[in-house]
Parts: structure tokens; sequence; C-alpha cells
């Protein structure tokens, strides 16, 4: 199967601290990667070294037989590597339909056409429409995103990735703080992504992970312990001790 | 999309307003009313460039004034050698406006440009700093001008001239003035809400989820500055011919802390807020000075209380409440 993402050897400390210690693992085509792991495994590092906002000590990142590991984050972000944050980052005066429609917008790494009004783009307004829909977000789309809720917050952060057409998904923690209905909503909608993009996720919640993911990679203390299916991870022994929690 | 558009309705009164009050004051029999709405559209076109990357970008420059100074000072400086029979570097220089002030207005964006690209390698505080470093050195810099008046600054025997407005005349001046402030603002608003400016108040929404959508921060934010260079030079160039007179005084910090408490005083990312910011505030000092030499100790508290109650200005409030549900 082709690797879309792959990270290959990969190192960052804080000092004396290796947050992230020789982490090689790959996303397929299609497949959903969980990344599981304790607080303070290092993941969240880890994300930050993949989408470019932090650098790495050593080691590389491909993306789609690339090494992107020398560029910038919006370089990075421009070849179709679209993401989630753990605590989300939207421009909270727009509204839904704004905020989605700047994301092709801003594809090309944004316009300085100073005097086209991109709301008045009616092409991109039904793009933007489209993946608000898709989001399960239809009929908010005039909604300040102030006013929305966390969950639909959440919802809006997947849009808003969705409509940048990205090659892969690399979503960090999408149902941290939801309650358990918007969780499941959650659940639903990554199911009816996957197989469309691959996705690196990042989550929490077991009984999502086991739902949804292909495969799993277990972190802990910034290394992959363990990558294997999920009836694999269920049985392996050492996840259980160092994650799952000895019965 | 806006419901009732309060930007046009509020933007229509300010307009017939600035456009008759002077009409109305100097009819009155009071003429300092003339110089004194001069004063307030020429403020108003410095606070309203500053207002598009503060209130819309949050790059929080307290070195405007350095623009302010280089626009007058560079039509004063221009005016000088001409005037003289000087050639300046072969030329035998002009007093058109349509000469220039272009110059000028190249001047500022040239400067505007090369700070605004040092300054915007850093964020929030040293942002500030930095600008208002930079302004310092343009102020000792017109300050060490001995040549050119030094401290007591540079008089213009004359003003510019142009081919259909006579700015000997103290109205013609004021109404070029307001005309200029007029396009000035439709183009901030164009901006505000084009593709570009949509980015741009993306990044200072939210800079990682921007960076995300593959924008590169720095171009977009280094033209907003540049764009508000020339606005604010522009309103160098109007002040050095309403006064004809420059002095280092209109690059102090002082002079950009003003301009930074007008954009406050009438609401941050609003355009029109400034302009009533500008009326207030000059307005106030108008009446104030009058009344006592020390009219800052009743302008502060009136700001701190502006700060404090009215938590968005003047205006703010009002013009972005009707935007959204």
């Amino acid at each position: 199967m082709t690797e879309v993402l792959s990270l290959r050897h990969l190192r960052k400390s804080f000092g004396a601290l290796k947050v992230t210690d020789d982490v090689t693992l790959e996303v397929r085509a299609g497949e959903i990667h969980a990344l599981i792991g304790p607080n303070g495994a290092g993941k969240s590092t880890l994300i930050a070294q993949i989408c470019g906002e932090l650098p790495s000590d050593a080691g590389t990142v491909h993306f789609q037989d690339r090494d992107i590991t020398p560029l910038s984050a919006f370089k990075r972000a421009r070849l179709g590597l679209g993401r989630s944050f753990q605590t989300t980052q939207l421009c909270l005066e727009f509204t839904v339909l704004e905020h989605v429609i700047l994301s092709p917008d801003c594809m090309g790494g944004g316009s300085f056409n100073l005097f086209a009004n991109p709301r008045n783009d009616a092409g991109l307004r039904d793009e933007a429409l489209h993946w608000i829909g898709k989001a399960g977000l239809g009929g908010r789309e005039n909604r300040q995103v102030a006013n929305l809720a966390h969950g639909e917050r959440r919802q809006l952060e997947l849009a808003v990735a969705l409509a940048r057409k990205p090659h892969v998904l690399v979503l960090d923690e999408p149902m941290a703080g939801m309650g358990a209905e918007e969780s499941t909503r959650m659940v639903t909608l990554l199911q009816e992504l996957k197989g469309q993009y691959p996705m690196l996720l990042v989550e929490h919640d077991m009984d999502a992970v086991f739902t949804l993911a292909d495969r799993v990679s277990v972190l802990v203390y910034g290394r992959v312990i363990f990558t294997g299916t999920v009836d694999q991870v269920r049985q392996d022994a050492e996840v259980r001790s160092a994650y799952l929690g000895d019965d | 999309m806006p419901k009732p558009d309060r930007f046009a309705i509020t933007g229509l009164i300010m307009l017939v307003l600035l456009i008759l009050a002077p009409i109305v004051v100097v009819q009155t029999g009071w003429h300092g009313g003339l110089p004194l709405f001069t004063r307030i559209v020429i403020y108003a076109l410095a606070v309203v460039s500053l207002d598009l990357i503060i209130g819309y970008g949050a790059l929080i420059s307290f070195g405007h004034a350095m623009f302010f100074s280089l626009g007058g000072y560079m039509v004063a400086i221009l005016a000088h050698h001409t005037n003289a029979g000087d050639l300046i570097f072969g030329w035998a220089g002009s007093n058109s406006a349509f000469i220039l002030w272009p110059l000028a207005l190249l001047a500022c964006a040239l400067l505007g440009l090369v700070i605004g690209y040092l300054a915007l390698k850093t964020r929030g505080v040293q942002f500030i700093m930095i600008t208002l470093a930079f302004a310092q050195m343009v102020y000792f810099l017109l300050v060490s001008l001995q040549y050119y008046g030094g401290d007591d600054g540079l008089m213009m025997d004359t003003r510019n001239t142009m081919a259909v407005v006579d700015l000997d005349n103290p109205w013609s001046l004021y109404y070029l003035a307001l005309g200029i402030l007029v396009i000035w603002v439709l183009f901030c608003r164009f901006i505000v809400n084009s593709r570009f400016g949509m980015v741009f108040q993306g990044l200072r929404q939210s800079e990682r989820r921007a960076i995300n959508l593959g924008v590169n921060p720095l171009p977009f934010r280094l033209t907003a500055f540049v764009i508000s260079a020339v606005g604010t030079g522009m309103a160098g160039i109007l002040w050095a011919n309403y006064a004809q007179f420059v002095t280092p005084d209109m690059a102090t910090w002082a002079k950009s802390g003003e301009f930074m408490a007008i954009v406050t005083l009438g609401g941050l990312g609003t355009l029109l807020g400034p302009i009533a910011g500008a009326a207030a505030f000059i307005g106030l000092e108008q009446i104030l000075t009058i009344w006592t030499e020390h009219w800052m100790i009743v302008m502060g508290p009136v700001l701190v209380l502006i700060a404090l109650f009215g938590q968005q200005g003047m205006l703010g409030r009002f013009l972005k409440g009707g935007r959204h549900d």
C-alpha cells in the first residue's frame, strides 16, 4: 500500500527531555491511523513537527513521496496537509460561511486582490455551503463563529480543513471536550469520511479509536512502542500495561 | 452580510456634517472654525490609516508619527529647495502637488516597507517597541537636520500648487482634504472586505489557523503596513500645506500616542469610529485650551472613562453591532 505521510526516525528534545524519540510511522492511502498514548507521551509535539510548527532535531517527514522536512508550516499546508487543532483555532469574528470560504480562497496562499469581495463569489459560496453541510453545520452558515457551541466549533474545524481538499488530515483530538452525543456525531462523521481521506487521528476516546481506526500506534515517552491493527492492539500485553491499564 | 448597512449610514451622516459644519461655524462668526475642522480631517486621515492595521490586523504601531512627519518634511524640503533656486540632485524642483505629493508618498511607502519588514519579525509588545524605536530615530534625525531648521522646524514659504484647486484658499484646502479622506475611507473599506482583507483579518483572529490554510503572514501584514504608512504620510503632506510649517514634533512618540488614543477613542476596527475620535479629541483640545493651558488634566480622565465604560470606543459597539446574528 502506498504511504501518503511517513515519519522517519523523527527526534525532538527539549533540553535533556526526549519528547520525540526516534519515531517512525506512516499513514497509508485511505486508512485511519490512530495515535494513542498517555498524557505527556509527546503526541502534540509530534503533530507540531508534522505540521511544521516545530522544527525537528533529526529525521524526516515525507508527504506524498516528497521530503517536506525543511518546509515551513504554510508551505506544508499548501501541499495539502490539513489539520484540526487540539484546542480549536478559529477566526471567531467571521461567520461560519465566511470562515469556510476563506479555505479554498487561501489554497494558493491567499490573494492580494484588494477589491473583490470573496463573500459575493457564488462559486465559493456554493462550495463552502457544501462542506458546511458535509460537516453537519447546515443551516448555521450565518452564525458567528464566536456564538457556536464547542462541538459545533469542532465540526467547523473539520469543514475548514475539508474545504481545502486536503491529501491527508491530521486530527488532534477531534472529540476532546465533547459531550457523549456530540462525540457520537463526530465519530459518525469521520466514518463517512473514512476511505476518502487518509487520516492521522490522535484521540483519547478508546471507543472512538477502536471504531474508526484501521491501524493504531502507541506512543509512550516519545517512542512508538507498538504499531498494529486494532485487534493486535487489544491483545498486546505491553500496550495494556502502558496504556489501557492492567486488569 | 450586514442587515442595515450601518457603515454607509454613519459614513453619510459624517460626510454631510463635515461638509456643512465649517460653513455653519464660520457663519456664527468664529473664524477658528475652519482651521479646526481642517485639523480634524487631516488627523482623521492619519488615524483611519492607523486603524487599518491596529483594528483589523492587531499590528499596534507606536511609531506612525514617523510617516506623518516624513510626508510633511518631504514636501516642505522640496518646496524649500525649489523656492531657494537650489538644484535637488540636478533637478530644478517643482511646486506642483502632482509631482511632489507622489514623491512624498513614495518615500513613505519605502520607509514603511523597510521598517515594516524589520518590525514584523516581532509580535506584540516587541512590535510596539520596535516601531517606537524607529520613530524616535526619525525624530532625532529631523532634530539633527540643522540645514532644515533642526529643532525649530522648517517654514514653507508657499503652498504646493494644483491645477484646479487653489491650496492657498483655506476652503479649497479643507474640501480637498475632505475629498481625500472620503476616497481613503472607501479604499480602506474595500480592502477590509476584499480577499486580501479577509486573510489579513484571519491572521489577527487566529494566526495558527491562517497558516494552516497556507497563508504566509509576512506579505499580507507588510502590504497593510505600507498602505497604512502611505495614508498617514498623505495626512502629513496635507498638514504641511495647512500649517505651512513642519517641525520634528510631528514625529514625536507623543504624536504616535495621540494617533493611537484617537483610534481607541473612536472605536478600533471600524474606520469611521476614528474619524469621530479625531473630531472629539481635537474638538475637546480646542475647547479645553481656551479654558486652561493644562487641558490634559481634563482630557486624561475623559479618555480613561471612555476606555473603561465605552469598551469599544465611541462608535465601536454601534458599527460592529449590526453585523452578525
